[in-house]
């Protein structure tokens, strides 16, 4: 029996949506995982807005489901279960402003773990910024997009968070560095 | 436009997008023209952002083998 028009138009479909799947699951799992900082949280939140994300395009086949949606999608659904506190991390950031930040040389010889574990150890406001700067190397216009910010917020907000992984990454560097130098055996 | 403004824009310029024709960083540019010492800080602001990039190039996009929960490790 012939196949009709309209079971190719759906395995057409759905093979496109796969490879938008393809495409974009690991954008949309490291922000998640930025989000959330968890596996199975994060996993839950990229199969929730993929899921979604199908069901737009079937609604709505003209609707612009791209990655800036997913990371829009995955950012509404994180902060609708962890409301925004404001005013929360200034004392961090004053305490923040007078250290020394690592230079590029430096910081091209630190561990990707290392680097990961501190970006992780931020909190939202800076992380996220940081993470779609350089994971996606998104502009500032992008970032403001996704995470909801005037454009003015986003250009300040990713300065401040670039200053303090500088510094945390230098405190890191010589806590590493006074390790090392306390474990080496004396030259006697 | 003072010194410590024209550093924070220039903090999230990304060079080869868009940011090179939006108005706000125009003065921002043009002032690298003429400040040597903004311009080298510019150059090492870059040079880190350029690390960082390939820093994070490394990161695996997805939940561990062993299926484990917490830091994303390799």
């Amino acid at each position: 029996m012939p196949r009709s028009d309209q079971d190719g138009g759906h395995e057409r479909a759905t093979g496109k949506f796969e490879d938008f799947v393809e495409e974009n699951f690991a954008t949309a799992y490291r922000f998640a995982f930025c989000l959330s900082l968890a596996h199975d949280r994060a996993r839950r939140l990229v199969e929730t807005t993929f899921h979604d994300a199908e069901d737009l395009r079937k609604k709505e086949p003209r609707a612009k489901v791209d990655k800036t949606w997913v990371l829009e999608t995955l950012h509404r659904k994180w902060r609708a279960c962890h409301p925004v506190r404001s005013g929360a991390d200034r004392e961090e950031d004053i305490a923040a402003t007078a250290e020394a930040s690592i230079s590029f040389e430096h910081a091209g010889d630190l561990d990707c773990d290392v680097v990961l574990k501190i970006l992780h150890s931020m909190s939202p406001d800076h992380r996220l910024v940081l993470s779609l700067f350089y994971f996606e190397q998104l502009g500032h216009g992008e970032i403001a997009r996704i995470l909801e910010l005037a454009p003015e917020t986003a250009l300040s907000r990713l300065a401040q968070s670039k200053v303090l992984l500088r510094q945390l990454l230098e405190r890191s560097r010589r806590a590493y560095a006074a390790e090392r130098q306390g474990c080496e055996p004396s030259a006697d | 436009m003072d010194n410590v403004e024209i550093k924070k824009l220039l903090q999230s310029f990304r060079k080869g997008t868009t940011d090179s024709d939006d108005p706000i960083f125009r003065e921002p540019l043009e002032r690298l023209g003429s400040d040597p010492a903004l311009a080298a800080w510019f150059r090492a602001e870059q040079e880190f952002d350029a690390v960082m990039v390939a820093t994070f190039r490394n990161v695996p996009a997805g939940p561990p083998a062993d299926g484990a929960d917490g830091p994303e490790r390799r």
